[in-house]
């Protein structure tokens, strides 16, 4: 059923809001403005792949790789005529929207194995246990959230795992939950397309999450202020919840042409199989606006980095592997590497093939797409973040550079030099969520190397 | 790290005086700026309040050479930052912060009580709850050991590494975790109803199930069954209305065990369903204290000890009104403690006290952890920990000195690969013989070496170890923190902290780098406690030798009790001095006090803590006598609004 338009200021005047009216603000706004014709805010799709990002293996051939001590001064160069490396070969064909980053630091992460939510965060999150405030996949969710405001799914070494906390963030001590099971996150996200049974059950817990408000609140009553905040929150959830169910309702035919096909895969306890199901998923939330913001943590933090892609045909968990690429004499590790990289850039690139489908105002939705691909583990295997390896695909509706760049930024610490922080400073100004400070900084280095977006990522 | 607002104190003038013409935007020495507490508008950590006390208090502040504070001073400067770490001591590892001494004084008024409160039940608790109601073993904790993996994730424990699991100030249910908590429910109830299962349904569930449509009173029925299933009591007249409205709403668009999921699901997600209250009742005290109502008393004891709501006893002694008084709470507490029923709740109490679980996260890349048998290694370290807790006498002095072990305690050595992989990794790891007559009884003296209590078992060694070395750091961090009750603040940001690469140095001629000025104010109270371990490599074998080189076990404790301040020569001294001093009994009188009431200790605590700490020592080390006077306190049983 089509919608009726609907003007902004009578749809928002229709709402009687409660307790959830702050968190859902944004998102009215948006169904106004969507019902007004207005394109929806840029997508972003974060890809995080543990056990660290190796410089050298987003080097392309055709110019000499400089080590990190001997990068004295910026530099930027045309990837026009330069091969790209193995790990980047799926997403050859988008070469013109493709920018390799090198040499940004993070030295106020954590480091080692994971710096866990320091990661998008820019801060000390010493092994995931002090969620100091927001990632900047959880402010952009926020800002512009969809249905959902994130959708972050991921895959853990512990294949049976359904969920865990170890990436993104809403806020501080808010860590978002990293759904596992595919199974799960299905019916989260496509659940309200069932049919029969399934339908009767979607009814039903809906009628539930009406029930509940009033038991919470009752609750609130008899309790008369005490342990305000657990209640409230609990409250809050249910509201959101249902706020939310009720959604994806309305947007029932819409979710119905995106959803994936509930295949083998979702049920398969094979890391590849299960990246492949959380793929499809994340980009059909992009097309049918069940989000705007979608994060994929391959691996993210430890122990869930130790996966083993036995579908890739490679018998080592990626623990050993972090520790063979220190060894010179054990070449393989290098390729194993470098393989199961290709394996996520080969699904990146068939996400941007789908999102290069859907029209979307002069253009697609690949054009107002911004797809960042990194390493919780930063450089190496004990990451100490001093060079921070990262790969920006898509030019986000014309915000940022169009692509096709090779940067290079100065060794930490000499003029020039900049930090994570302003790689999340140009994504909120690209986004139209502008922010000239994010996390924390580095004691070491001047505030100025933190501050600001990158003026050479801007278009 | 959470930040507080500086108070007006005469902490401002102080630092103004003594610190800021070093510590201030411009100079930063040590990397340490105070102006804005100077002025007493800005914000400040934690972090930098524990090292400002400590280089305070130990006197490493101001330098020699610089005009030193008077007493007075630094009286009022240390009473102000007491103050401010107050406010930080609630966080879960951050108990310490509250000064020892204090907490062992006696106070003019005993006070003691906790803030009425909502506690998340635990993962462990759902498990139980969610298998009863569901009569199968629809979750189980294996491979659940840390982290509330292998548990319902909506249960998670958020509480940072180190600490106590259960932390009822931490747990909620917010957006995340309340739709798991959702998906949770709905599949207990989905289970409830199904087929599969032992044993029968409840009667009311069998009837509505039959039924088409169920009548009013097959409703009231089955919620009336479900409600004294979760919540324990009788639901009244509007909550049975409210829910069989809602039965009858959703059976017009679903089958009967669907409308009938829907109802049990709904009492299950309740917040007394999944928050355990600890509201209180009665006329409050002079100081504001009201007891917790009786069935409060039944539950609150019930989960201290196991992780079952009340059994029959309990039920009856609460209908005969025993439990209002501290009499028959103890009674209750006695009886529990010593069933067997309580033994799995109170080795997890040692277990996350000590962290031998972690030890299935470590990494050794020439030894794949299926080698390293780490599920072995804790279910030995469990049985030490049984065979003192059923002995029952100087239980922690046992902890900290007992010189034999269990190796593969469980059982034969079964399949020969798994034989051969024990001869081969395991025993030689226990100083134990590879042809070692498996026929002996256990524990054991290893036959090579010399151990002495839980931080010289392997299981503790190889947990605070890493891929190629000891962690000396961590270990003497944990002694510090966890035997004599210091402060050690996080990593400061920006520090590079990685020993140096050097394959043919020792550990300890490696760490010489945290001797550098910045670093040896934190390291001094770690380095000294973790080295006497270098006794033992990073398996945990004992050893003589390191690189080649005798094997150097010198370290000191240094805690500002005579006690126990001074050099060591090797583990067993430490462990042995530090077993003998009533400073470490109480700092594991807070630890029990902590994981017994799900918050850190305040001031006010102290007479409970100064009880608990004289029925342990009165009862000869008894950890039941402990146990016993905690869940008899006022910090347990009263409440204050």
């Amino acid at each position: 059923m089509k919608p009726h338009p609907i003007h902004r200021r009578q749809f928002l005047s229709r709402l009687t809001l409660g307790a959830s009216a702050p968190l859902l603000g944004p998102l009215l706004e948006q169904i106004a403005g969507a019902a007004e014709g207005e394109l929806p805010p840029l997508r972003f799709l974060f890809v995080v792949e543990g056990n660290s990002l190796p410089p050298l293996q987003i080097h392309p051939e055709g110019i000499p790789f400089v080590e990190r001590e001997n990068r004295n001064k910026f530099s930027d160069t045309p990837l026009a005529s330069l091969k790209l490396p193995v790990s980047l070969q799926p997403v050859e064909a988008y070469r013109d929207r493709l920018t390799i980053v090198q040499g940004l630091s993070g030295r106020m992460c954590t480091g080692g194995h994971s710096s866990d939510h320091g990661t998008l965060g820019c801060y000390a999150a010493n092994n995931g246990r002090n969620v100091l405030g927001a990632t900047v996949d959880g402010v952009l969710g926020t800002k512009f959230p969809g249905v959902f405001r994130n959708v972050v799914l991921g895959i853990s070494s512990n294949l049976t795992k359904p969920v865990d906390f170890n990436l993104s963030a809403s806020g501080p001590g808010r860590s978002l939950a990293t759904l596992y099971d595919p199974k799960i996150a299905y019916s989260r996200l496509f659940g309200s397309v069932a049919d029969g049974k399934a339908r009767g059950e979607f009814v039903a817990r809906q009628n539930i999450l009406d029930h509940m408000r009033g038991d919470i609140k009752k609750a609130q009553r008899e309790l008369g202020g005490i342990e305000k905040v657990k209640l409230d929150t609990y409250l809050e959830s249910f509201e959101s919840l249902g706020t939310r169910s009720s959604r994806l309702i309305e947007l029932h035919d819409k979710i119905k042409d995106v959803a994936p096909t509930l295949d083998d895969k979702f049920s398969s306890l094979e890391p590849t199989d299960q990246l492949d199901a959380h793929f499809a998923m994340a980009t059909a939330s992009l097309i049918g606006g069940l989000s705007h913001c979608a994060t994929i943590a391959s691996g993210v933090g430890f122990p869930n980095m130790n996966v083993t892609f036995g579908g890739l045909g490679i018998t080592r968990h990626k623990h050993i592997l972090g520790h063979a690429l220190y060894s010179q004499d054990d070449p393989t590790a290098w390729v194993e590497c470098e393989k199961i990289r290709a394996f996520h850039f080969g699904l990146i690139a068939r996400t941007m093939d789908a999102l290069g489908k859907v029209p979307e105002g002069d253009g697609t939705m690949l054009d107002r797409t911004v797809i960042v691909y990194l390493s919780d583990g930063a450089e190496t295997h004990h990451s100490r973040c001093f060079e921070w390896p990262m790969v920006i695909l898509g030019h986000g509706g014309g915000r940022l550079i169009k692509g096709g760049h090779y940067l290079q930024y100065p060794d930490y610490g000499i003029p020039g030099h900049r930090t994570m922080n302003t790689m999340f400073n140009t994504l909120l100004h690209a986004a139209g969520a502008p922010r000239d400070d994010f996390g924390n900084l580095d004691p070491t280095l001047d505030v100025a190397m933190h501050r600001g977006p990158l003026a050479e990522m801007l278009a | 790290m959470p930040a507080h607002a500086v108070p007006q104190t005469g902490l401002p003038a102080f630092l103004e005086k003594h610190c800021e013409s070093c510590h201030n935007p411009k100079k930063t020495k040590g990397k340490v700026d105070l102006s804005e507490m100077v002025n007493s508008s800005g914000k400040t950590d934690s972090e930098l309040l524990i090292m400002m006390l400590d280089v305070l208090k130990g006197g490493d502040m101001p330098p020699e050479d610089e005009p030193q504070p008077s007493a007075g001073e630094k009286a009022v400067a240390l009473d102000a930052l007491n103050v401010l770490l107050l406010s930080s001591a609630a966080a879960p590892g951050r108990g310490n912060l509250v000064d020892h001494k204090t907490l062992f004084t006696e106070p003019t008024v005993r006070r003691a009580a906790t803030p009425a409160r909502l506690w998340r039940m635990s993962p462990h608790i759902f498990m139980q709850y969610a298998n009863g109601l569901t009569r199968s073993r629809m979750m189980n904790t294996d491979g659940g050991r840390e982290g509330g993996d292998g548990m319902h994730p909506a249960f998670a424990y958020m509480t940072p590494l180190h600490t106590f699991r259960d932390a009822a100030g931490i747990h909620l249910f917010e957006d995340a975790t309340s739709e798991l908590l959702f998906d949770a429910c709905w599949e207990v109830a989905g289970r409830q109803l199904s087929e599969k299962g032992k044993g029968m349904k409840p009667k009311a569930i069998r009837a509505i199930l039959m039924a088409n449509p169920p009548t009013p009173q097959m409703w009231t029925d089955a919620i009336q069954t479900q409600f004294d299933l979760t919540i324990r009591r009788e639901a009244n007249a509007e909550e049975v209305s409210g829910l069989m409205a809602l039965g009858e709403k959703t059976l017009k668009d679903t089958e009967v065990v669907t409308a009938v999921q829907t109802v049990l699901a709904t009492i299950l997600l309740r917040p007394d369903a999944v928050y355990r209250y600890e509201i209180g009742r009665g006329v409050p005290d002079a100081l504001g204290r009201v007891r917790l109502a009786d069935e409060e008393v039944a539950r609150a004891i019930s989960f201290a000890l196991t992780d079952s709501g009340p059994d029959k006893e309990m039920l009856a002694a609460l209908k005969a009104g025993e439990l209002a008084k501290n009499e028959g709470v103890l009674a209750q507490v006695n009886r529990l403690l010593n069933d067997k029923v309580s033994q799995p709740r109170m080795v997890r109490f040692f277990q996350e006290y000590f962290e031998y679980p972690r030890v299935v996260e470590v990494f050794k890349d020439k030894s794949y952890p299926t080698f390293i048998l780490a599920e072995q290694r804790i279910t030995d370290a469990d049985r030490l920990v049984t065979y003192i807790l059923d002995e029952d006498r100087a239980v922690l002095r046992r902890l900290l000195t007992e010189d034999k072990l269990f190796a593969i305690s469980d059982g034969g050595l079964g399949n020969a690969f798994f034989k051969s992989v024990v001869q081969k990794s395991y025993l030689p790891d226990y100083d134990i013989p590879s042809d070692w007559d498996w026929k002996g009884s256990q524990p054991v003296k290893p036959a090579v070496g010399r151990r002495s209590g839980m931080l010289t078992n392997p299981v503790w060694l190889l947990t605070f170890s890493d891929n190629e070395k000891n962690q000396a750091i961590q270990r003497g961090r944990w002694i510090y923190m966890k035997l004599l009750g210091g402060n050690i603040p996080d990593t400061p940001i920006g520090v590079d902290a990685v020993l140096p690469e050097a394959p043919h140095k020792t550990l300890r001629e490696r760490m010489e780098v945290t001797r550098l000025e910045y670093c040896w104010r934190c390291h001094q109270h770690m380095d000294p406690l973790g080295l006497p371990l270098e006794q033992f490599n990073d398996f945990g074998r004992w050893r003589d030798t390191e690189v080649g080189k005798p094997v150097v076990t010198t370290g000191e404790i240094d805690i500002g009790d005579p006690a126990l301040d001074g050099p060591v020569q090797d583990p067993y001294e430490m462990m042995t001095r530090l077993a003998a001093s009533e400073r470490v009994e109480q700092v594991f009188t807070r630890h029990v006090f902590r994981y017994l009431l799900g918050r850190n200790e305040t001031p006010d605590d102290a007479p409970t803590l100064i009880d608990a700490h004289r029925a342990y020592s009165k009862a000869g080390g008894s950890f039941r006598a402990l146990v016993a006077s905690i869940l008899t306190s006022d910090s347990f049983l009263l409440r204050t609004r």
